[in-house]
Parts: C-alpha cells; sequence; structure tokens
C-alpha cells in the first residue's frame, strides 16, 4: 500500500461501474431492462413455460378453435389462458413459443445487416473511388427490389422456414444500413481528426475502427434498434400475404397475421394479444438501445 | 460536380440492365406465369396456344434478347394479364401512389420534424417523453394492423372518414389528382397516415438523436454568445447541421414510401402501383414488374443523387467523388 | 294553339302525376347500388381473358345467347329457344325485337361476327376459342334462326352458349383498349356503360330501352376491394351497400347487425386432396414413419386413399374452418348439379375405421407424408390443410404441412413435385363432366384430359366410361351415365373429396339478392326487398 496523500484519496471507479450508474440514472431505462429481461426469460423458457406445444399437430384440436380467454377445452381439463386461436392452439402457449421465433429473426437478421451494411458503407465512404461507386448502384439496386419479390423467389427455390425468413430480411435490409452508415462517414472523412490521425501515420484499418467507427455509429444505433422492430413488422408483413414462416410454427408477427381477419367480427383475443406482446418486446429493446446509446455516445456530456 | 451527375447517370443504365435481368430469372425461378393465366378450365392445348402466344416456350435468354430488342425501342413489353404496355398500366396509376406517398411524407415531415425538435432540446420533459413513447409505438406494430385498426375507429365506429378507395379526381396539369379537395383528402387521410406513422416515428428519433448531439457542441455556444436569437440558432444552424443524416433517411423513405405502399394499397383499396405490383407479382405477370422495378430503381438512384447533391450544398466539407489523400 | 295557362297547367299536372308515383318506384328512379367486388377486372373487353370477375361484369352490358338462373339451369337469354336437329346440328331460334344500345336491332349476323371475334382476340391470356372452336359451321337460316355444325357429338354445346356474350357485327375488329375506354361498349344487356377507372371501380347506368324487366337501380358502381376485411368494413361503415365473397370470420358479425343480411348458395367449386398415384415407387414426399426413406407408394393402394377419407372429420372442418359456409362432399359435385348420383353422401368421420384400412394395407403404424396447399387461392385453403393435417396426424399419418402462394404451388404441382396436395376446382358447366375430365381422366394432353389430374390417377376402365358420356346427346342418359362414372371413381377413392364451398354475399336488409352457384354478382338481378 503506497503512501498516499490524505486530502487526495479518490476511488477510481471502474469502467463498468461507472456505466452501471449512469446508465441506471433513467427510471424508463430501468423499467425497460426489466420488460425485456422478461421477454427473454419468457422466450428463452418457453417450453417448459408453456402449457401446450403449438408445433405438435396431434396435440391440437379443431373443436377448441376460436374458445374467448378463460374457457376449458371441450373435452378435457385444459385451460386456455388467453383462449385459442383458429385452429385451436392456446394462445398463451403459442405466443411464447412466437416471441422466441420473432426474436430470433429479428435480432439476428438486424444484427447481421447492421454489421454488413455498416461495414461495407464506411468503407465505402473511407476508401472512395470505384469501389464506392460501385457498392453505391448496387445499393441502389437493392433498394429497388421489394421485400415481396425477394421473399417470394427465396420460398420458391429454397422453401419456407426461420432460416430462410432471415436471409430474405437480410437481403432487405442491408443496403439500409450501408447507405446511412455511408452518409454519415461521409461527414467524418473531412473532419480534422481525421486528417490528423492520417498525418500521424495510423494505419488505415485502425482509423477506420477506432476513429472513423465510433463516430459514425450513433446514427447507426438509432437506425439500428427501429430496424430490429422493423425487422419483425416486416417479417409480421410477409407472414401476412403468407410469405413467412411456415403456418405451423408461427412467429408473433404471424399470429397477428392470422388473428388480422378476426378484429372485425370480435374475436380480438387471436390478434390483440400477440400484439400486446409485439408491443412490449419492441419497447423493451427501444428503451433499452435509447439508454446504451446516450450511455455510449462520447459525444454526449455527462 | 457536372462529371459526377453525368457518370452517376452513365451507370444508371448499367444498373437497369442488371435489374432487368435480376426479374427475368427471379420470376423464372419462382413458377410458370401460364399457369396464373389460363382459366383453370382450361386443357392442355389451350395451355400450349397461350405458352406459345406469350413466347413463354422459348429458352429463358431468348426471350430477355427479345425483350432487350424492344426496350431499346421504348417498348417494355405488354403485360400478360392487362395486354396493354406495362409502362402505360404502371403510369395510369401512378398519379394515386405520388399523391398517397407526398401526404404521408408531408404528414411525417411536417409533424415529425417539430417534435423531434422539441424532445431533443428538452429531453427530460414529460411531454417529451411521452413523445417518444408514442414513436416507439408507430414502429412497432405492423402496417396492416395499424391499418384496419385505423378503419375500425375512425370508418366502422365513429364514421367520420370513409373506409376504402380514392376520392373523385381532378384533371390537374394533366394528371388525375384527387387530394386537390377535400372530398379526395378525406379519402386519402386514413392510408396516409397509416404509410406515415412509421416514418413519422423514424424522423422523430432521428431528429431528436441529432439536436441532443449536436446543441452541446461548441458552435451553438457561439451563436447564442453572439446574441443571435434563439430562433436563428435554431432554425438556420442547428437545423442545417443535422440535416445531413435526416436527408439521407427522408430520401429513403421517399423511395421506399412509393416503391412498397403495398399492403396500405391493399388495405384501403387504393388504386395506386403498389396494388399492381404486388398482385403482378403473384400473378407472374412479368412485363409489369421489370417495368415497375426499373421504374423504382431509376427512382431510388435519381433520389439518391439529389440527396447526395444536397449534402454537399448543405456541408461544404463533404466533397463528393473524391478520395481522400 | 298553346297558351300560357295551359302550359302552366300542363306542368302542374305532370308535378302531380311525379308526386303521386308510389315511394318504391320513386326508390328505384334515381338511385345509386354501391357494390364491392373481391377480384380485380382485367379488362371490359367480354372476349379478352376468360376470368370470372370479368365476365361477371360483362354480364351487365352483353348478354349471351343461353342465358343461366342462379343454380346454373338454361334459361332463354338472346336465344328463345333451341334444339339438336341431329347429333351434330342444333338450331337456335333468336329472340325478336331485341336493340343494341346504339338503337340498332340484333339479329344473326351479331352471333356469327361474335364467333369470328372471340376466338380471337389479341394478347388473350385466357381465350374463350375452347367455346368456339367446336362449332365448324354457323350460318344464319333467317335474320333470327341460326343453325350450328359440330365436327362430333357436343352435348355440351347449349352450356359454351352460356359461357360468352354476343357483340354487334360492327364491333367485329373492335379492339381491347376501345372496350376499356368504353368505346365499344355496345350491348343488348340491362345496363350501359358509364365509366371505368382501372384497378378501382367501374360505373354503369340503367338501360331504358332494355327487352327484358326492368332492373331496379338507375345506376351501379362496382368497387373493387380485394382485401376482405377492408371490404366487409366498407360495409359496416355503410360505404357499400353489397359486398360479395364474405370472409367467413365476419359472417356471424354481419348476421347480428340488424340493418346487414347474409345470402349464401352453394357453388360448383369442390375442395379436395389429390394423391400421387402415378408413382409405383418413392413418392417424393412420402416417407416410413421414422422418417427414413420409403420404396413403396402407399398412396397407390385404395385402402390407403380410403383410410385418408376416413380419417377427416368434414364436420368439424365444415362447422370451425369454414364456419357452415360450406357441405360435406362425398362426390364431385353437390347433388343439386347436373351428372350426379345419389349414391354418394360425404364419407363419415370414423377414424379407428382408418386405422384399420391402414393396418390391413401393410401400414398399421403409418407413415410420414407431407401435405402440399396453396395459402391464397381458396376460401381458407391453408386453415383447411392444417385441419386435416391434424386429423391425418391422429390416425398414424404424421403430416408435415408446407402452403406457399399460388404461383408457386401452381407451378410446382403441374411439374409433379409433390406426392399430396389440397386443391379446388370449379365446374363452369355446371355439371360433373368438367371435374370428371379434368381431374381423374387419364392425363392426356392431345385429348385435353386430365388438364388438372395432378396425381396421374389412371383408369381406363373409367376413361371410357367418361367418353362415352360425353358424346350422348340425351340429357337423361347423359346424366345416369356420368352419375355412374362419379360412382366408379368414389369407389377407387380417385381423390378425397372434402366439401363444396358456399358462396357468399352480404348486403343490407333492404335488398334482396338470389346467390348464384356461378358466384357472378349481377347488379340487374339485386331487388328492393320488402
Amino acid at each position: 500500500m503506497s503512501a498516499v496523500p490524505q486530502t487526495a484519496i479518490l476511488v477510481e471507479e471502474s469502467p463498468w461501474r461507472r456505466f452501471v450508474s449512469q446508465y441506471a440514472a433513467s427510471k424508463l431505462a430501468l423499467f425497460g431492462l426489466a420488460l425485456l429481461a422478461l421477454v427473454l426469460l419468457l422466450a428463452v423458457f418457453a417450453p417448459w413455460i408453456a402449457p401446450q406445444n403449438p408445433y405438435d399437430l396431434g396435440k391440437l384440436d379443431l373443436m377448441d378453435a376460436r374458445l374467448p380467454p378463460g374457457s376449458s377445452s371441450a373435452f378435457g381439463s385444459f385451460h386456455y389462458l388467453l383462449g385459442t386461436d383458429g385452429q385451436g392452439r392456446d394462445m398463451w402457449s403459442a405466443i411464447l413459443y412466437g416471441l422466441r421465433v420473432s426474436l430470433t429473426v429479428g435480432v439476428t437478421s438486424g444484427v447481421i445487416a447492421l454489421t454488413l451494411g455498416a461495414a461495407l458503407g464506411i468503407l465505402a465512404a473511407y476508401v472512395g473511388g470505384r469501389f464506392e461507386q460501385v457498392l453505391m448502384r448496387i445499393v441502389d439496386i437493392q433498394l429497388g427490389f421489394p421485400a415481396i419479390l425477394v421473399a417470394l423467389v427465396l420460398i420458391a427455390t429454397l422453401g419456407k422456414g426461420v432460416d430462410k425468413v432471415i436471409i430474405a430480411l437480410v437481403t432487405v435490409q442491408w443496403a439500409y444500413y450501408a447507405r446511412t452508415a455511408r452518409s454519415a462517414a461521409l461527414v467524418e472523412r473531412h473532419k480534422e481528426y481525421m486528417e490528423a490521425a492520417r498525418g500521424l501515420g495510423l494505419s488505415s484499418a485502425r482509423i477506420v475502427l477506432r476513429h472513423l467507427l465510433p463516430n459514425t455509429l450513433p446514427p447507426l444505433i438509432v437506425v439500428g434498434t427501429v430496424q430490429v422492430a422493423h425487422a419483425i413488422a416486416l417479417e409480421a408483413t410477409l407472414s401476412f400475404l403468407g410469405l413467412g414462416l411456415p403456418t405451423t410454427e408461427p412467429s408473433l408477427g404471424l399470429l397477428i397475421a392470422n388473428g388480422y381477419e378476426f378484429l372485425l367480427s370480435g374475436k380480438y383475443w387471436i390478434s390483440v394479444y400477440p400484439g400486446i406482446a409485439l408491443l412490449a418486446t419492441i419497447l423493451a429493446i427501444n428503451l433499452v438501445g435509447d439508454q446504451l446509446r446516450d450511455v455510449l455516445n462520447p459525444r454526449l456530456a455527462r | 460536380m457536372l462529371v459526377y451527375i453525368l457518370r452517376r447517370l452513365a451507370q444508371t443504365l448499367l444498373v437497369l440492365l442488371v435489374t432487368s435481368v435480376l426479374v427475368f430469372v427471379g420470376i423464372f425461378m419462382v413458377g410458370d406465369p401460364v399457369e396464373m393465366l389460363v382459366n383453370p378450365q382450361a386443357d392442355q392445348i389451350e395451355r400450349e396456344r397461350t405458352r406459345v402466344a406469350f413466347g413463354l416456350d422459348k429458352p429463358m435468354w431468348v426471350q430477355y434478347l427479345l425483350f432487350l430488342k424492344n426496350a431499346a425501342a421504348g417498348d417494355l413489353g405488354n403485360s400478360f394479364v392487362y395486354g396493354r404496355q406495362a409502362l402505360d398500366v404502371i403510369l395510369e396509376r401512378m398519379p394515386a401512389t405520388l399523391e398517397l406517398a407526398f401526404l404521408a411524407m408531408l404528414i411525417a415531415i411536417v409533424i415529425g420534424i417539430p417534435l423531434g425538435l422539441y424532445a431533443g432540446l428538452k429531453p427530460d420533459s414529460k411531454v417529451s417523453k411521452a413523445i417518444m413513447a408514442v414513436s416507439i409505438v408507430g414502429f412497432s406494430l405492423p402496417t396492416f394492423w395499424v391499418g384496419l385498426l385505423l378503419i375500425m375507429l375512425f370508418a366502422v365506429q365513429l364514421g367520420w372518414l370513409p373506409s376504402t378507395g380514392r376520392g373523385p379526381t381532378v384533371d390537374v396539369l394533366g394528371l388525375h389528382l384527387s387530394i386537390v379537395h377535400w372530398d379526395g383528402l378525406k379519402h386519402a387521410l386514413l392510408p396516409a397516415l397509416n404509410l406515415a406513422l412509421f416514418k413519422l416515428s423514424l424522423i422523430i428519433r432521428l431528429t431528436r438523436a441529432q439536436v441532443r448531439e449536436n446543441v452541446l457542441l461548441d458552435y451553438i455556444k457561439f451563436a447564442r454568445a453572439k446574441g443571435l436569437t434563439r430562433a436563428r440558432v435554431l432554425g438556420v444552424h442547428l437545423l442545417k447541421n443535422i440535416m445531413i443524416p435526416l436527408v439521407t433517411v427522408i430520401g429513403l423513405e421517399l423511395g421506399s414510401v412509393i416503391a412498397f405502399a403495398i399492403v396500405t394499397e391493399s388495405i384501403f383499396a387504393w388504386p395506386g402501383m403498389g396494388k399492381l405490383v404486388i398482385d403482378s407479382i403473384f400473378q407472374l405477370d412479368r412485363p409489369v414488374v421489370v417495368a415497375y422495378l426499373m421504374i423504382t430503381v431509376v427512382m431510388f438512384i435519381v433520389i439518391n443523387l439529389v440527396v447526395d447533391i444536397l449534402y454537399s450544398v448543405l456541408d461544404p466539407r463533404v466533397r463528393l467523388g473524391s478520395t481522400p489523400a | 294553339m298553346r297558351n300560357f295557362t295551359t302550359r302552366v297547367l300542363r306542368r302542374i299536372a305532370a308535378g302531380v302525376i311525379v308526386l303521386a308515383v308510389p315511394l318504391s318506384a320513386a326508390f328505384a328512379q334515381n338511385n345509386e347500388l354501391v357494390i364491392a367486388l373481391s377480384t380485380q377486372i382485367t379488362s371490359l373487353d367480354p372476349h379478352f381473358h376468360n376470368l370470372t370477375p370479368n365476365n361477371g361484369l360483362a354480364r351487365h352490358v352483353f348478354e349471351n345467347l343461353i342465358a343461366t338462373d342462379e343454380v346454373q339451369n338454361l334459361k332463354p337469354g338472346l336465344a328463345e329457344s333451341w334444339k339438336a336437329i341431329d347429333d351434330t346440328t342444333w338450331e337456335f331460334k333468336l329472340r325478336k325485337g331485341v336493340k343494341w344500345h346504339d338503337g340498332t336491332p340484333f339479329t344473326a349476323d351479331d352471333v356469327i361476327a361474335t364467333f369470328k371475334r372471340a376466338p380471337n382476340v389479341p394478347n388473350s391470356p385466357a381465350s374463350f376459342a375452347v367455346y368456339v372452336k367446336p362449332v365448324i359451321d354457323i350460318k344464319a337460316s333467317d335474320p333470327h334462326t341460326l343453325v350450328m355444325k359440330t365436327a362430333a357429338p357436343h352435348p355440351l354445346l347449349p352450356r359454351d352458349m352460356t359461357a360468352f356474350q354476343i357483340i354487334p357485327k360492327t364491333l367485329v375488329d373492335a379492339k381491347t383498349e376501345d372496350f376499356n375506354s368504353g368505346k365499344a361498349m355496345i350491348g343488348t344487356g340491362p345496363y350501359k356503360f358509364v365509366e371505368y377507372k382501372p384497378g378501382d371501380r367501374v360505373v354503369f347506368a340503367r338501360n331504358e330501352a332494355y327487352w327484358g324487366p326492368k332492373p331496379a337501380w338507375s345506376r351501379l358502381q362496382f368497387r373493387m376491394i380485394t382485401n376482405s376485411a377492408a371490404r366487409v368494413a366498407a360495409l359496416l361503415s355503410s360505404d357499400v351497400q353489397v359486398i360479395e365473397n364474405v370472409p367467413t370470420a365476419d359472417i356471424d358479425r354481419i348476421k347480428s347487425n340488424a340493418q346487414l343480411t347474409v345470402k349464401g348458395a352453394v357453388s360448383t367449386r369442390i375442395i379436395y386432396l389429390h394423391m400421387d398415384t402415378g408413382r409405383e415407387k418413392n413418392s417424393p414426399f412420402v416417407r416410413a414413419k421414422d422418417g427414413k426413406p420409403m420404396e413403396a407408394n402407399p398412396l397407390r393402394d385404395a385402402r390407403v386413399r380410403r383410410a385418408i377419407s376416413k380419417a377427416i372429420n368434414r364436420d368439424a372442418i365444415v362447422d370451425r374452418v369454414m364456419e357452415k359456409q360450406a357441405l360435406a362432399a362425398g362426390q364431385f359435385l353437390a347433388d343439386s348439379f347436373f351428372g350426379t348420383s345419389k349414391k354418394l353422401p360425404p364419407e363419415k368421420y370414423d377414424p379407428d375405421g382408418a386405422k384399420k384400412l391402414l393396418a390391413e394395407a401393410g401400414y398399421p403404424d403409418g407413415f410420414q407424408i407431407t401435405l402440399h396447399a396453396p395459402n391464397n387461392r381458396y376460401v381458407n385453403d391453408e386453415k383447411i390443410a392444417q385441419a386435416v393435417a391434424q386429423f391425418l396426424t391422429r390416425v398414424g399419418i404424421d403430416t408435415k404441412l408446407e402452403t406457399m402462394p399460388s404461383n408457386i404451388f401452381f407451378s410446382r404441382g403441374s411439374k409433379l413435385e409433390f406426392s399430396f396436395l389440397l386443391a379446388g376446382w370449379g365446374s363452369e358447366s355446371g355439371d360433373t363432366s368438367s371435374p370428371l375430365r379434368a381431374l381423374v381422366g387419364t392425363f392426356d394432353p392431345a385429348q385435353g384430359l386430365g388438364s388438372a389430374n395432378r396425381g396421374r390417377y389412371s383408369n381406363p376402365g373409367l376413361d371410357a366410361m367418361i367418353t362415352t358420356a360425353m358424346t350422348q346427346i340425351d340429357d337423361t342418359k347423359r346424366a345416369l351415365l356420368l352419375a355412374a362414372a362419379s360412382e366408379k371413381a368414389m369407389a377407387e377413392q380417385a381423390i378425397v373429396p372434402l366439401h363444396y364451398e358456399v358462396s357468399v354475399w352480404a348486403m343490407r336488409k333492404n335488398i334482396a339478392y338470389a346467390a348464384r352457384s356461378d358466384q357472378y354478382t349481377l347488379g340487374h338481378d339485386m331487388k328492393p326487398a320488402r
């Protein structure tokens, strides 16, 4: 223990501690974190929590279709907490399993698209020249292609499945990230600190990774959290059109799409409960994402 | 600058070529247009006749070359389903989609930017928190769902607005527009709102993020210290600096609104291009899909070009087309 | 010599007479009926595209030689009477006193011109040639008598005459654009063309000089609202007064609304399952129970096919999935239609019987199979397929389900990529010859047989019965032959019929419409209800 002047005892806060205390400064963000934790727990433990496996066709009973919340099965003791859908699936179980699928699809496709798109976009802005031109033209083509056509072609050639939907969503989204990343990087490209870094003789990789990337990150994160939500909603729209997940293994989006036709007939539970689950999930992701962005942003005052 | 623009336009041709190839191949992989065209009662003889009549019996590359030959002369082919020039069928419905897109963007920008500014300048006020919460709802719920809810509330329950369809049109400079009068506007309001919700949320959040970052920067402090009015500081200095990412996103969203108002147009029976293209994709009406995608791709190129030019106008540090030393 | 007073008196008298007209007639005088259709039309040209929505709208302006009532019985149209003079010659007596919308009289030459135009419209995606082809010669023996000759006996000739519209001879070279713009919309029908906004709406006005019963509404506006929920919402919010193709989920809600009513009719569309009987071995989507590939093709065994039929609870599907808007099926058409058998009730739900049959056929534990179905073509197609998969899994046939949009489904199905598929068939002619020929006739492109036989079921005995029936001009005899053919096909379980679709319309209570089995929504048949 070295001798330290009494008047100057500073307890050096670890970066982690600092991060946590900054994050916890917002009550809303804490709520978001709790909600996200709940959603993740439900999704991960769905097979153990759910009273029924909605993917097992042998267990479903058509005679129990469209029962309101709180009813019991026609033949037995099964209680349908949130009612059943048009095929006799227990809504509560379907929502739990649906959470898993939706989160998997949304987050996976969002992360892959973000990484791919941001990398290409930043690189394009940094390298410039031919590479940038070609990449941006590819981006233009990709942006022009409707998600529907992409999904249709994928289903026609590869069939349906969670992985195919993820591929479709990544294909549709990466261009968006690339364009946004490039625009942010374009501005940064000519700023003084970049000149300084080049003047210092730093390697390109170092410049891009340690200087360009962190400064283009903020708009990307905003777009990113919105895009995860968008990916899940896009998956719902594709399911609505019959181009999404297989109908026997529904995501929240597919449940909502299936329940769509019942909205006018008063059987709200088939569509509204999955909708609430979806809303809660996306709300949680974004509340956490918002605070994370604020905390990690080097340019905001503490 | 001029060289830059010319070069971009030259690249456009290449892009169009690649797009058309992708569509030909894509539709070929999906299925057989003849199956979707003929009356199901038709026997094999009829099917063959239709196949030959539309040139679908030839190998794919021959069909594509024929298409290129005609395209060079300005003929993008006849729609299989409508029997008319695919381009005409699309252009006929373009005004409807354009006016919907325009109205939606207007709503999103006019409401979004001020709300975003407010939320950015006063991040801790209750109103701001409410704005942010509502903005999350705006993009969390799928468009088709919100659309039906809007119809259920405003048309079925309250009866304030019509549930579907486009209002009567008026000839304006050769275009048939409906939103220039109140009846048409009434019909367009719900679908435009449906379309705008996502963009609105995005613009609010992006504006707020940019404002919060920039408001702490030195140049704002200097402007205030100089004694400029708050309005000028916000309107001129702050706004200009947050515009670039905002303009990018608005550009992208404008393109996507026009191209993909598909679901909204379906639900509100709005006779626009989006509805046409989704039907054409499902019916494998290849000429219409090719023509449509070529139009959309050109549109995105033009939008992105305008946006890039705007960058250099808004921020003199951005020099387009140059590589860093 | 009229003076001022007389003129005024005349005016007052006219006003009084107008006011004295009973209210119901006044209601019909200047009223517009707004109807929502469920599919887009592709053109107003009656000969361009043989598609149900196009044909339905065309019937308002143009008419057929022979018309059909709501259960598809033949009734006089522009032809007052017709008969077969011999096996290959038919004589039609045309209606006198009928005028085209431009005032010129209707004669036999117009029909001859129609025969020239109908099969030859350029760029037609689905041509009407098939109805005109069998007639090798057509002559007018006088302005109101037509004689048609066919190459071989063709008992369905009158049926074919109900399938396409007659146009005036002046339009024999008319282009499709002329119809779309309204220039060529000159017919003999109860309504005249007013306006067409592609993708949006079509407007007709009453033909005051129509030869038949006067339609009740002076204006018809047809709006195309393809999204079902939006269509229902339009009815609920009073934006439209009639809708067709009501989604099953909303029927209860509409019925419970005091101002609305629902009308249904059994259609000629049957929903059925087709099985791969063409392959002797290695059907692509059939596996053994444990998932390993299986060489034998169980679907070739009629007992397995019957087991599948027994395993399905049709009543549950009709009740739960179709919300009672369907009729359980035991043959190709509901027994109110021509050529059906009285001895083919729907197969009773018998899961134990199904398991027994499977054991008898050598599959006591069942096997694995994938069911393929479209998801945007027939009413509740995906849901029906899910239900079928549920029922089959319960008797040991583990069924996976793959649904896809119809453009992929039909392309792949026609290429025989499936083992087990769900599909539908609508018999345009309203009799069983159509499904018999197309679904279970041996696939033979030269003969036009088996055009939708995606399981490649083949039974030469059955083919012979169908061919004999199709050359029998006498209606009674033909009906018996077709019934016998249906019985033979069902004895072998060539297909597994599920149910017949019921076409449903919903409208305001003060409108009456006789729901049609051919699914047409005809404005001139709508009347104010008491």
